[in-house]
């Protein structure tokens, strides 16, 4: 008889937290295409994310939730312990040891990018942005869109989660960074990661032009 | 492999990565961070660029401060 393997993380988001974000929040989603009346993901794809809250990935992942997705958190996270430390674990986050020189996380998200064939969801500033502000963005969102030659795509979220008020979202089209003519040097990744960041900015100043603030 | 054909395969690592880093200043005993400027971002590079060149894996929780720290794990790791 074989044994399977109850997937408490997926069944947690499923039956408890998805519901919660409709009900709570009722994320409402905006593109930067007006043209466009759905998500699509129809390749593997590095999903950028401001970062304003430590529920974002639950909305985000409900946000995206007909797509197979995981998302990258900082290892000291997970070793806070208690309830979400147990849940970044079970729900396959990949663990970023932002302490060391570990290469670990990028072996890890390579290979849900290209053999899993899983979006990933990252959160280059590192820490939660406050009052709307997109902090400056870490370059490890780069380097792994580089290496695993795969398109990028910006969630905008406009933040901050009030219950009752609906959360609001404006996801750009996908796109690819240019690579690098001269190998992955140090200069290179930082000016990707610096457009990165500006047009995360510009996507944010579109969504209150187009739907307010 | 000898550790000085190690020194001269991470130096050209950490040039490929800085292209305009003054070469006389790579020595088996700078220090990465206040004589060779390198930072957070130029270390995992080099960390990736050294996995690829040597095929090893830099462990989780590893730190280098010394250009010999960096010669001493690639010489106990690398198998030829």
């Amino acid at each position: 008889m074989s044994k399977s393997t109850f997937d408490f993380g997926k069944f947690f988001l499923s039956v408890i937290f998805y519901p919660a974000a409709r009900i709570l929040y009722h994320p409402q989603v905006f593109f930067e295409n007006e043209n466009r009346k759905k998500i699509s993901l129809d390749v593997p794809t590095i999903l950028i994310c401001n970062h304003i809250s430590h529920i974002d990935g639950t909305i985000v992942s409900y946000v995206f939730r007909k797509f197979p997705l995981r998302h990258l958190a900082a290892k000291d996270r997970f070793e806070q312990g208690g309830f979400i430390g147990w849940y970044l674990k079970k729900s396959k986050c990949i663990p970023i040891d932002r302490q060391s020189i570990s290469t670990e996380w990028v072996h890890t998200s390579l290979q849900a990018l290209t053999q899993e064939k899983v979006s990933l969801a990252i959160y280059p500033e590192g820490k939660h942005g406050k009052n709307h502000e997109i902090l400056p963005f870490h370059s490890g969102v780069t380097m792994l869109a580089v290496l695993a030659q795969v398109p990028v795509m910006l969630v905008y979220n406009d933040g901050p989660y009030r219950v009752g008020k609906r959360c609001r979202f404006m996801i750009s089209e996908p796109f690819r960074l240019d690579p690098p003519t001269q190998g992955m040097t140090a200069e290179y990744v930082q000016q990707q990661t610096d457009l990165l960041h500006q047009k995360m900015l510009d996507l944010q100043q579109l969504f209150r032009n187009r739907v307010g603030k | 492999m000898s550790q000085e054909a190690i020194f001269n395969d991470l130096k050209e690592v950490i040039t490929l990565i800085r292209p305009n880093i003054d070469l006389a200043k790579i020595t088996p005993e700078s220090d990465l961070f206040t004589d060779l400027g390198m930072d957070s971002l130029m270390m995992m590079l080099v960390a990736l660029a050294i996995e690829n060149k040597f095929k090893i894996q830099i462990s989780t929780g590893q730190k280098f401060q010394k250009v010999s720290d960096v010669i001493d794990y690639i010489s106990k790791n690398y198998t030829e």
